[in-house]
């Protein structure tokens, strides 16, 4: 059975230094994993690779078979592949729910009507905002907008960056309700969750995957990866100095 | 043959000037990530308060102090009083305040000196040196002194200078300014004085061959805007690259094809440049910040 | 629990009724919403200018038309400056492309409708060619190279004069009837066409806002890269958004010959863009019918203002006004009149509370 998410010998480069170097994992279909490591590890990079806005040096990134390479940023969503953003890209003059449909619109989902839109809210737990602007609603309904919007493009890969960064202890229990909510709707789907948060990762990621100056230094079962004592040196040690 | 070398070498001479005009563009746009309207209507008002003053028997090197010490004074306060407290808004309301600068003091202007052409003193037109038999000024010669030093000055600012390196920094990351130690507003206002001051200098040269009139300053504004978008919106080096070209150019399309031609083929050449490198020619290439 | 019918049958949570309508404060905002009602005001506003052209004198009847000629280039402008948010100085390029290409179509022996439909085809097909290499310029930086062109027109008038009439200019046609009404000049013929074509390109960018169009034109304008990881090619939106502008400008190009009569260089000046712009900033770039307004500013003001101020400066006054306006925060004057109308309404009848 082929991979969810393969990813060969990825390198990309900024001005000299290496942001991710030599990067390959594989991740099968239906695994939710969690991408962390230290701030500047290569995390957001990796996303930014995935999704297509940053060109790699070199390597490949396949999904479900089809070797991405070629296909440009805006065209992913097509092959299955749909993320979110640390800081929540939503139109400020669309509503929640039209945000929301706007991943219908090229999306594998064209036939989705405004119905699923409003059901992927309810799901989400943020239905009573769909009429409201952007800027009328709490900042986590943004986040979790943004969420509805990938998942309603009916994505095979779905990047999560950040979803809990700026959110409070109550909205952040909300977002783990809400994300194990989508995980038993949709069983086939896969997922990349970067996140600092590594509780909330190891919550409801079954594989972790850590980054460490742009090298993969662990990929596992959640359990094994966090007693892994590399990853407690390069991650935990060094995220308890900062 | 000489008309083709006339052309080459004066168009060196007021193309270095007129990539002044695109420096004080770079200098408002690396702080503050936007582009001023109103640098040709701050030139004028130096210049005719200069014009003034020469009328009434100022020496010329008093009136050229003079002009810019007014394009100066009036570009901070443009910056000051209007344009960077409508920041708030956003960029566009900023740019567009720009204009609403451009357009009251046009007609402050229009309604106290009138719109009539004016001529405007220069250094002087004796004969400084001839290259290879073309003869140049001592205004050109001034030109072409005066605008490659700003140039070195300008250069020699941005990479050494706390300051310097703090405007470089402040348009990508409001916190690089305030890790130097400078804070975001008065770096922003400065700009906006050094860029009022390159103005005036800049209208010091190029009102003599345009003569002065309210409408023939926004023709510093054009020159400017090409020079940046060929050069590359945040380089000095650009503007200096690409506005000593569009002298040659402009020459050049005077010369063999049509006056009336020379405005046209300047914003072709601006689009040709953007069809095959965006970011102009010395730009950097932006990455998308997610 | 009768009402659950037309609740996704699968849906857990307690989704609630399907509510369609914007609140007021949020339609009030985005200029969005309440297609119906905004309809019937741009109808209104249609009716209005009518009655007050007709009851004017004919030197103000005149400046009306070209108010509402003014104002078409205006509704196009506003769709780069509200939808995109970029700025756009050569609305006044299209006039001048829409009408010379008219002139020298009907005075090369076409039909007046056939050289009007010619005239806005070519122009347009121009202005999607101009807006491909425009549209790499990020943000509000299209205002340099449109500022150049604008600046580039009248020049570049005078040396095709072959096409353009050069210095001297070309007449356009001026026996133009429309069920028997002559369309030129200051007829009331020419007040209708004007604000006939108006109200339907109005209607039409209203429309256009509220379906699938203005919804990824504005996923783009307001959030770009999510617009392209959703899908959407911010370029061809760009480009399209653009071009409509050019359409929009040369249509006005054409009611301007058939109003003035006679068009050259100097009727299009790169200020021209410049009024167009800022009637669209002073009366909201994302009305329909604020679009008559911003026409009004740019026709009819400085008309009026030279009682009060001479000539000269005139543009003291725009700049000045121009500047309120942003300090109000840049919504234009549509949008205050259409909150101070919410406040009379929730002053009258009471707030209303969202229902649960």
């Amino acid at each position: 059975m082929t991979a969810a998410l393969e990813v060969r010998e990825l390198y990309m480069t900024f001005s000299g230094v290496d942001a991710l170097s030599s990067v390959s994992l594989s991740v099968p279909q239906g695994t939710w994993m969690g991408l962390i490591g230290p701030n500047g590890s290569g995390k957001s990079t990796m996303l930014n690779v995935l999704s297509g806005l940053y060109k790699p040096r070199a390597g490949a990134v396949v999904v479900s078979g089809s070797d991405l390479g070629r296909v440009p940023a805006r065209s992913r969503i097509k092959h299955g592949v749909c993320r979110t953003f640390q800081h929540p890209q939503l139109a400020a003059s669309l509503t929640i729910l039209e945000n929301v449909m706007v991943g219908a619109v090229r999306g594998r989902g064209a036939s989705a009507d405004d119905e699923t839109g409003l059901q992927w809210l309810a799901r989400l737990g943020c239905a009573e905002y769909a009429e409201h602007l952007p800027a009328e609603v709490p900042y986590g309904v943004q986040k979790r907008a943004e969420v509805a919007r990938a998942l309603i493009s009916e994505p095979s890969l779905l990047l999560l960056d950040e979803p809990a960064a700026g959110l409070s202890a109550r909205e952040r229990a909300e977002l783990v309700a809400a994300l194990r909510e989508v995980r038993e709707v949709l069983p086939d789907l896969t997922l990349c969750l970067v996140e600092h948060d590594v509780g909330l990762v190891a919550s409801v990621c079954t594989e972790l995957a850590v980054l460490s100056a742009g090298k993969l230094i662990a990929h596992g079962p959640t359990d094994e990866v966090l007693a892994d004592d590399a990853v407690k040196l390069a991650y935990l040690g060094s995220r308890s100095t900062t | 043959m000489e008309l083709l070398q006339t052309s080459l070498i004066l168009g060196v001479v007021v193309g270095i000037v007129y990539s002044l005009s695109g420096a004080g563009l770079v200098v408002i746009f690396r702080t503050s990530g936007y582009i001023s309207f109103t640098q040709g209507d701050i030139a004028a008002v130096g210049l005719f308060v200069g014009l003034a003053a020469y009328n009434s028997g100022a020496g010329y090197v008093w009136t050229a102090l003079l002009v810019i010490a007014v394009s100066t004074l009036v570009g901070g306060l443009v910056g000051a009083l209007i344009t960077v407290p409508l920041e708030k808004h956003g960029h566009l309301p900023a740019a567009l305040s720009t204009i609403a600068t451009a357009l009251i003091i046009s007609g402050l202007l229009n309604l106290t000196v009138g719109g009539d052409p004016r001529s405007f003193p220069e250094v002087s037109r004796s004969e400084a040196l001839s290259i290879l038999g073309v003869q140049m000024s001592w205004s050109d010669v001034a030109g072409v002194l005066v605008s490659a030093s700003v140039f070195i000055g300008l250069g020699v600012f941005f990479s050494r200078s706390r300051m310097g390196v703090a405007m470089r920094a402040v348009n990508d990351n409001k916190l690089a300014g305030e890790l130097l130690g400078v804070p975001d507003r008065r770096l922003k206002l400065v700009s906006w004085t050094v860029a009022g001051a390159l103005s005036g200098l800049l209208g010091l040269f190029v009102a003599p061959i345009l003569s002065l009139s309210t409408v023939s300053v926004n023709t510093l504004l054009v020159f400017g805007f090409c020079a940046i978008v060929i050069g590359g919106f945040d380089s000095i080096f650009g503007a200096l690259v690409a506005g000593t070209a569009i002298g040659v150019m402009t020459n050049l399309t005077s010369t063999y094809l049509d006056p009336n031609l020379v405005p046209t083929v300047l914003w072709a050449s601006m689009l040709l440049v953007l069809l095959v490198r965006p970011n102009g020619l010395f730009g950097r290439r932006k990455l998308v910040r997610v | 629990m009768t009402t659950t019918v037309d609740r996704p049958t699968a849906d857990p949570g307690s989704a609630p009724r399907r509510r369609r309508r914007l609140s007021d404060r949020a339609a009030t905002t985005t200029g969005r919403g309440r297609v119906g009602a905004r309809l019937a005001t741009l109808v209104v506003a249609c009716l209005a200018i009518f009655a007050f052209g007709q009851s004017s004198t004919p030197a103000i009847k005149y400046a009306v038309i070209l108010s509402v000629v003014y104002a078409i280039a205006v509704l196009g402008n506003n769709a780069v400056l509200g939808l995109l948010g970029e700025m756009n100085l050569s609305s006044g390029v299209s006039m001048a492309l829409g009408a010379y290409a008219f002139c020298y179509f009907a005075n090369d022996g076409m039909g007046v409708v056939a050289a009007a439909v010619a005239a806005v085809a070519l122009s347009t097909a121009l202005a999607a060619i101009v807006a491909i290499p425009t549209t790499r310029l990020q943000g509000i930086f299209t205002a340099l190279a449109t500022f150049a062109l604008a600046y580039a027109i009248p020049t570049l008038a005078i040396y095709m004069k072959e096409y353009t009439g050069g210095d001297e200019g070309t007449p356009a046609p001026f026996d133009f009837e429309i069920f028997g009404q002559l369309v030129s000049g200051s007829t009331t013929g020419m007040l209708v066409a004007a604000l006939v074509v108006f109200a339907v390109l109005a209607a039409a960018s209203l429309l256009m806002l509220n379906a699938a169009p203005g919804r990824a034109a504005l996923m783009v304008g307001e959030s770009e890269l999510a617009g392209v990881t959703n899908g959407f090619n911010p370029r061809v939106i760009k480009v399209l958004v653009w071009t409509w502008a050019g359409f929009a400008g040369a249509v006005a190009g054409v009611l301007y010959a058939l109003t003035v009569g006679f068009i050259g260089p100097t009727g299009f000046g790169f200020m021209l863009g410049v009024w167009i712009l800022v009637g669209g900033v002073v009366a909201g770039a994302r009305s329909a019918w604020g679009a008559l307004l911003g026409g009004l500013f740019v026709g009819l003001v400085p008309v009026e203002l030279q009682s009060y101020v001479p000539a000269e400066g005139t543009s003291i006054v725009f700049g000045v006004i121009l500047l309120l306006a942003l300090l109000a925060g840049g919504n234009g004057l549509a949008q205050w009149i259409e909150r101070i109308g919410l406040l009379i309404k929730e002053r009258t009848f009471g707030r209303k509370k969202v229902d649960a």
